[in-house]
């Protein structure tokens, strides 16, 4: 899901920096962090760094990976997540090239923003009807709503920055990336929602003394 | 004999319709891409742009095994730019020198000495947090 270098124009990056910086500003102003929780905080975005580099084959010849965003923000809020995601996906792009320099910031607002807390708005929408749907559906929004948000900021790069009709940087058009982004994000959407069930639940037995229900 | 003659000198004219081809061996640089799995990027659009180019010195698609191949002509830093429908993509960045050759060790990349250190600038990061905030816990009490 990480957008590489060279994909995204000025028109859509530039405003992009400004979004996610005052987002990040926001975060550090927001952010109360308990002691206690940041070896785990580590731990766990430790984990979702490992699990964002594991390529999983789909069927068609694409790839795609896990996240783990749901997991930290369920477990330690959406502002700690965003943050942490965010720092996990710089030092991806910096290390393996895994998402580029100039659509970092694009990265960020729709992995880190939009999965952090589509995945905490979800759980309390769903927490009411039961807490396991809750988790999962948790899980599965937080790489559902950022596939739509790459496939279409990927698929406006031709209508933003062509020249004489040739895009000068993503080259396919939202009639191409949104089916083919999107729909194999709802198949890992749903491994990622189990994973996300299985993380969260397997976290908070094990370490009870961090999570004071 | 003139009108064999015309149709002689006619015909010669007709060699430039003609597509000639030669077959060599030549110093190519290969760029394998993967995502950890055999032959999981082939048949994806790429670029190959030659140093300081605007315009694409190759167009085409990766191979049957996710392969680009090409034959540089000028010493500097190519760039390979691969892409796929589905946002996938990746620009290498290749150092050629006055040979034509590339240093393969310096364009490889470990992927597995990356992760180690990726995952102990985390836990570096967050020990520095953890050391900062105790210390502040600790002055207040």
């Amino acid at each position: 899901m990480h957008i590489p270098d060279g994909f995204i124009s000025p028109q859509i990056y530039i405003p992009a920096i400004a979004i996610s910086a005052s987002l990040l500003a926001l975060a550090y102003k927001k952010i109360e962090l308990d002691v206690e929780k940041i070896p785990l905080i580590a731990g766990v975005s430790a984990i979702s760094f490992v699990m964002m580099l594991i390529a999983i084959p789909f069927p068609g010849g694409t790839t795609m990976h896990l996240g783990g965003v749901a997991i930290i923000s369920l477990l330690f809020g959406p502002w700690i997540a965003f943050s942490s995601i965010s720092l996990v996906l710089l030092i991806q792009a910096l290390l393996f090239g895994e998402g580029g320099i100039t659509s970092y910031p694009i990265n960020i607002i729709a992995m880190a923003y939009i999965g952090s807390f589509s995945s905490y708005w979800f759980y309390r929408l769903f927490v009411t009807r039961s807490k396991n749907i809750a988790i999962f559906m948790a899980g599965w929004s937080s790489i559902f709503f950022p596939s739509i948000i790459i496939a279409v900021v990927l698929g406006v790069q031709p209508l933003v920055a062509s020249v004489d009709g040739t895009p000068l940087y993503f080259p396919f058009g939202l009639s191409v990336t949104l089916p083919s982004v999107v729909v194999p994000h709802i198949f890992i959407a749903i491994i990622e929602g189990l994973v996300t069930l299985s993380s969260v639940k397997f976290l908070k037995t094990q370490f009870r003394s961090v999570f004071s229900e | 004999m003139k009108i064999v003659f015309l149709l002689i000198v006619f015909a010669t004219l007709l060699f430039s319709h003609n597509l000639e081809h030669t077959i060599s061996k030549g110093q190519s640089v290969v760029v394998f891409f993967s995502f950890g799995h055999e032959d999981d990027f082939s048949f994806q659009s790429y670029e190959v742009y030659a140093p300081n180019a605007e315009i694409p010195f190759a167009v085409g698609r990766t191979d049957t095994h996710s392969r680009v191949s090409f034959l540089p002509n000028a010493a500097g830093e190519w760039r390979v730019k691969v892409f796929s429908e589905d946002g996938h993509g990746k620009i290498v960045e290749i150092e050629v020198d006055e040979n034509m050759l590339v240093d393969i060790d310096a364009n490889n990349n470990n992927t597995f000495i990356k992760t180690l250190i990726g995952i102990m600038i985390l836990f570096g990061i967050f020990g520095l947090i953890y050391i900062k905030k105790k210390d502040k816990k600790n002055e207040k009490n």
